[in-house]
């Protein structure tokens, strides 16, 4: 049986939907058709990826099982939140195929560096005309029925957008200098952007992930130690003139100076934490509603708390396995593919570390969604598109790397092999 | 039995049960990594000592430019297309000129009916050979010398 993921993920399909259906009152049929489908789908695409040699067979499935204990959690805490994730999450698969089928079969991704730019900036002014305050960060464009965060979907444009820089690097021998510090620049101006929107938590990722890829892909220490000099210096001055930044360090220092007010959402989560105990209280048992944004950025507290911390450990092990297959994908990738590979494991890895180091107070709390999980149809939408691109390249390595020459043209393709 | 304690008997059942699964299921995929990692670490034993060999290129009509390529695959397709792992921009060079590989610790080359033909140490090529450290390729305008690791600090 453990020789097939996919049957235990069929069996969590059917336990997570089946809780739900009994928990809710009255009796929701529609509940049970809607997992079916879910579930349908997420079958059918493993399967054309296992069948039909899509690259990596685990990193579609491990994410469906993040996907599928967010829905189950959301669920419980909102039906209504519940039902619209289970809609995204059906978006977020088909906008998964749809990436990596255009990433895939087209090659002129690495040519559009100022089309990522431009982009990415056009829509953060677009946020800042239009842009409604939500939870502290004016990041929110709303259309109507649909309210949109562009600063998941940039998220995307970044990746993409410095890809193109580090791999032109790398594949001069002789690089320019002045490339590198015109890149520098323009993560200046995504940060400078959401600063001003008051995305903290965006801003810390895009810039760690940034200070990685120099990490990676420089050869001197010179602009990683200017960069790294930079952040402390900011979070310096943050911490000292920021009020909102204030806060959140002191809540962070002693969450229990004023457990009703300031630190009522850090204080809420602990006790929730703590009240699940191992195993939990149970799907429906606890209490997490008392903690505010429960169903976005706590809801790992609301999982520790009905599944227990050996549930929270397994939901930080699925994330550790999946960034695992992301760096070694990016591992026997090539030149821009492989940028592109590490920028994306690089964001899942820092979001899910500042999110659930900020609810369990490890460190600083920062509003960002824990990817999969979390309510969201921009997060989960925008994170399954970046699945995809990953998703395309572990396709392209493995047809690179087990066979050099599968690409020739010629006839004699198969006469030369030794 | 009302319905809320039936409710509670499932939820606490399947709370282990998540647990138990989970666990299944993260376990199962780290074999899988498991298997991964041993079947990589397979293949560099198989490689022989010096792991990484590497070819200098050294453009005939530009005395001053060598570009050192490691051999970092068991097949290497050196030609003028773009589907070859080393491209030699020269109108002389095939688009599929030669095929180096790897086998029973050895390195073999092998002309691919290129048009003017592959030189080695300057007598041109019509079956496989094997490689030896110093060798030198001629492809077109290009000349390759083919180094093991183990001496490219004394010629470097």
């Amino acid at each position: 049986m453990t020789k097939h993921p996919i049957i235990l993920f069929i069996i969590t399909n059917i336990l997570a939907f089946g809780l739900i259906f009994f928990y809710l009152q009255p009796h929701d049929t529609y509940i049970l058709i809607a997992g079916a489908v879910v579930l349908s789908m997420s079958l059918i695409t493993y399967f054309c990826i296992s069948h039909f040699r899509w690259g990596d067979r685990y990193l579609f499935i491990i994410a469906s099982m993040l996907v599928v204990l967010g829905v189950a959690m959301l669920c419980r805490i909102n039906y209504t939140i519940g039902v619209k994730q289970i809609v995204w999450y059906a978006i977020g698969i088909i906008l998964f195929t749809i990436s990596y089928m255009l990433y895939a079969h087209f090659h002129f991704w690495r040519n559009l560096q100022w089309t990522y730019f431009g982009a990415s900036v056009i829509l953060f002014i677009l946020t800042l005309i239009l842009g409604q305050r939500r939870g502290g960060a004016t990041n929110w464009i709303i259309f109507g029925p649909i309210s949109v965060q562009p600063s998941e979907i940039i998220k995307v444009l970044f990746a993409m957008f410095i890809s193109c820089g580090f791999a032109r690097q790398t594949e001069k021998r002789y690089h320019e200098i002045k490339e590198k510090y015109i890149i520098n620049a323009c993560v200046a101006i995504f940060c400078g952007f959401l600063i001003l929107q008051r995305e903290w938590g965006s801003t810390v990722v895009f810039y760690i992930t940034y200070l990685i890829m120099l990490f990676i892909y420089s050869d001197g220490w010179g602009l990683i130690s200017l960069n790294a000099a930079a952040l402390c210096a900011m979070s310096a001055l943050a911490v000292k003139f920021v009020a909102h930044i204030q806060t959140r360090v002191g809540n962070w220092l002693n969450p229990f100076a004023d457990p009703s007010n300031l630190g009522y959402q850090t204080t809420q989560s602990l006790f929730a934490i703590a009240t699940g105990g191992f195993f939990g209280t149970g799907l429906g048992l606890g209490h997490p509603v008392f903690i505010p944004e429960v169903h976005s950025d706590f809801i790992f507290s609301a999982i520790c708390e009905e599944m227990g911390v050996l549930g929270g450990f397994a939901i930080i092990l699925l994330f550790m396995v999946l960034v695992y297959r992301g760096y070694k994908i990016c591992i026997i990738a090539q030149g821009y593919d492989k940028c592109v590979a590490t920028c994306i494991t690089t964001i899942f890895g820092i979001q899910t570390f500042i999110i659930i180091g900020g609810v369990v107070n490890f460190i600083p709390l920062t509003g960002i969604t824990l990817p999969f999980i979390s309510y969201g149809g921009s997060s989960l939408t925008t994170t399954f598109i970046s699945l995809g691109l990953l998703q395309a390249i572990s396709r392209n390595a493995q047809l690179k790397y087990y066979s050099p020459s599968s690409q020739a043209t010629d006839d004699n393709a198969s006469e030369v092999t030794p | 039995m009302t319905e809320n304690q039936l409710f509670s008997i499932l939820s606490t059942f399947t709370k282990y049960c998540f647990v138990i699964l989970l666990y299944v299921f993260i376990i199962s995929i780290v074999k899988m990594i498991y298997k991964d990692m041993s079947s990589i670490l397979e293949v560099e034993k198989n490689l022989p000592d010096t792991v990484s060999p590497f070819l200098k290129i050294h453009d005939i009509n530009n005395d001053e430019d060598s570009t050192i390529v490691d051999l970092t695959k068991r097949r290497v397709l050196i030609g003028r297309s773009k589907a070859c792992d080393i491209r030699l921009d020269d109108l002389l060079v095939s688009s599929k000129h030669f095929l180096l590989w790897w086998d029973k610790n050895e390195w073999h080359i092998k002309d691919l009916n290129s048009k003017n033909g592959t030189l080695l140490n300057g007598e041109r090529i019509d079956e496989p050979y094997l490689l030896d450290d110093g060798d030198r390729i001629r492809a077109g305008e290009f000349e390759l010398e083919f180094k093991t690791h183990l001496n490219k600090k004394q010629n470097a």
